[in-house]
């Protein structure tokens, strides 16, 4: 190693997509000239079998020390070209990929001169940081074989009891006095109709039979550290502390129905809102016997400035309690004034409408007013203004984030959406997947479920945790910060700046202070580096050293 | 009882739940009636709303 630098750099064409805007026998020359490079070759594609099997080969054949990919975005490939220096029986940091395409040949389709320049500075600035870096190896770390489950809705309940059939030790902790979430408060659950509170007792009593399960009511988690395989939780539990340790964390804290902020709501009793109407349902309500004109009004408080989205469940919990409603007294007027229905629930719609259900769609644009037994609205088929008279108004408001969202988000750094939903990394390709490793999210906190969502959703969280716990040992990326006890001075500030509590500032016993550096907690983000006025802290994976010579090269 | 697991299907589904068993250590084995995986989603230029490349 310390005798010579011989450095590889690898150039791919990408098919034409790069090589029909880069000149890229220009960057290869480029390339031959650097210090310490001493094989350059240009691929068709480096990351085909014969790419990869060549590179390897040459890793070998040449000795190199060092090598770097100029090709596609390091997002899906650098991996595979890490472990390809592995194989090769080189250390995979000892490996650069630099993206000459996706920031480089598509971003300047308009100027093959200015692409080349760039691309040229791109490489030299790759080898320039390759050649300063050094060997790291993962680190390994033990997996508590426990998980955390914040909520005990029948999202938690379901992740809990497919876990513990697993034979995870399960820690739930419910911030109410009983377990059961929203299921507690429906009467029935669509399309089944079945009851919902007798499915959530069942579950409850099924979850309460396990002995692998602990529960925690009115409780809440206060405090979350660690990583992955090893997270430190602090429950507070009628204000008294408890701590515990978990590899994973589940988060199913659900979400809340919204209070109508409508002012005639509560101005009299004929005014409800949907929940009210569950519950009036579930306490066989006198006044449903006979309820006259029934006025069931969508999208309340929400899809306006305030609350942009659709909550995807108000529509069909207001088609299931007309269809409730209707049954009990056939000769109940009924009337769902929307403004429009998700296409997904057009069946649903169909079914309502066989069971004489009318359907109105009002124009939003304009105002809708409720007066003391009649609601006025401009209809969109007629366009002009209607009106509808009811004995009973009920009001379909949306699901909408709990406070407790903002608290986890604090907590686990999960980040929020402008709705106050906490947000996957990648909506679409890695769902359940969220930014700290090992924390897992379903159910209403993440975007408004029905039950069957809900409980396919723990499910998966479940088996995704479940993959981790049950490899007992997990790997961390090396990508920290290093420290050196000798000349740090204990200032202090890297504790100021840390957002993953990776260091901590401790009295040596002399009065001197020093810094504790914690490299599992550490995520490598180099913050602390910035504002350590010795020098003690150092990023690994690209040191200031490597931060210079690769400006050395820009400029 | 034989631990492997079947997965009918090769599209999104079928392969995320493919990945899902073999990371957990299971031994997986995935037919697709065409000849070649990744279903619709392989069809698409990019998904929304992250605008992704599908495949």
């Amino acid at each position: 190693m310390s005798e010579s630098i011989n450095i590889g750099v690898f150039i791919c064409n990408c098919g034409n997509k790069i090589s029909d805007y880069i000149d890229l026998e220009e960057v290869e020359k480029f390339a031959e000239s650097l210090d310490n490079v001493t094989f350059v070759k240009r691929l068709p594609y480096s990351c085909s079998k014969d790419g990869k099997r060549f590179i390897s080969k040459v890793i070998k054949e040449k000795n190199l020390t060092h090598f770097i990919v100029a090709g596609c975005s390091p997002r899906i490939f650098e991996n595979i070209f890490r472990n390809l220096a592995e194989e090769a029986g080189l250390n995979s940091y000892l490996f650069e990929m630099v993206n000459i395409r996706e920031q480089c040949a598509w971003v300047h389709i308009d100027s093959e001169e200015k692409a080349l320049l760039k691309a040229k500075k791109l490489v030299g600035m790759g080898v320039a940081k390759v050649k300063e870096s050094k060997p790291l190896d993962v680190i390994e770390e033990e997996v508590i074989p426990s998980a955390l489950i914040i909520g005990g809705g029948i999202t938690g309940i379901t992740s809990a009891i497919s876990l513990a059939e697993k034979n995870v030790k399960v820690l739930l902790v419910e911030k109410e006095k009983e377990l059961g979430g929203m299921l507690k408060n429906l009467y029935k659950i669509y399309p089944t109709m079945i009851n919902a509170r007798d499915f959530i007792r069942n579950r409850i009593k099924k979850i309460e039979s396990i002995p692998g399960i602990e529960i925690l009511t009115n409780a809440r988690v206060t405090s979350v550290s660690g990583c992955v395989g090893n997270y430190d939780v602090v429950i507070t539990q009628n204000n008294r502390e408890i701590k515990k340790n978990a590899g994973i964390i589940i988060v199913a804290a659900g979400a809340k129905a919204l209070q109508p902020e409508n002012p005639d709501y509560g101005k009299s009793d004929k005014v409800i809102s949907q929940m009210d109407l569950e519950r009036m349902l579930l306490e066989n309500d006198k006044r449903l016997k006979n309820p006259g004109k029934v006025v069931m009004f969508q999208c309340e408080g929400v899809r306006n400035n305030e609350r942009p989205y659709c909550a995807r469940v108000c529509c069909i919990t207001a088609i299931k309690n007309a269809i409730i409603l209707k049954e009990m007294s056939p000769q109940a007027d009924i009337t769902i004034l929307y403004r429009d229905i998700p296409a997904f629930n057009e069946k649903d719609r169909k079914r309502a409408e066989l069971s004489g259900i009318n359907f109105i769609q009002y124009n939003y644009a304009e105002p809708v007013k409720i007066l003391e037994d009649v609601i006025l609205f401009t209809g969109t088929e007629t366009k002009r203004s209607g009106d509808l008279p009811y004995n009973l108004l009920v009001l379909s408001v949306p699901v909408v984030p709990d406070e407790q969202s903002e608290e986890l988000h604090n907590i686990l750094g999960i980040p929020l959406d402008e709705n106050g939903f906490l947000v996957e990394k990648q909506v679409r390709l890695k769902p359940g997947k969220y930014v700290p490793r090992g924390i897992y999210v379903a159910g209403n906190v993440h975007w408004p479920a029905n039950t069957f969502e809900s409980i396919a959703q723990g499910y998966s969280a479940a088996s995704r945790g479940y993959v981790v716990l049950k490899n007992k040992k997990i790997e961390i990326e090396p990508v920290v910060v290093s420290y050196d006890s000798e000349t740090c001075r204990g200032c202090g500030r890297c504790v100021e700046v840390c957002e993953f509590n990776a260091v901590e500032l401790f009295d040596t016993g002399s009065g001197i202070k020093q810094v504790k550096f914690n490299s599992i907690m550490c995520k490598g983000c180099g913050v602390c580096t910035v504002v350590c006025p010795s020098g003690a802290l150092q990023p690994q994976v690209i040191s200031k050293k490597q931060i210079d010579s690769m400006l050395g090269v820009f400029v | 009882m034989s631990e492997d697991v079947l997965v009918i299907g090769g599209g999104i589904a079928g392969i995320q739940a493919s990945l899902d068993l073999a990371e957990m250590g299971k031994k997986v084995y995935l037919v697709e009636k065409k000849p070649s995986i990744g279903g619709i989603m392989a069809q698409l230029d990019k998904t929304f709303p992250t605008n992704d490349c599908s495949i």
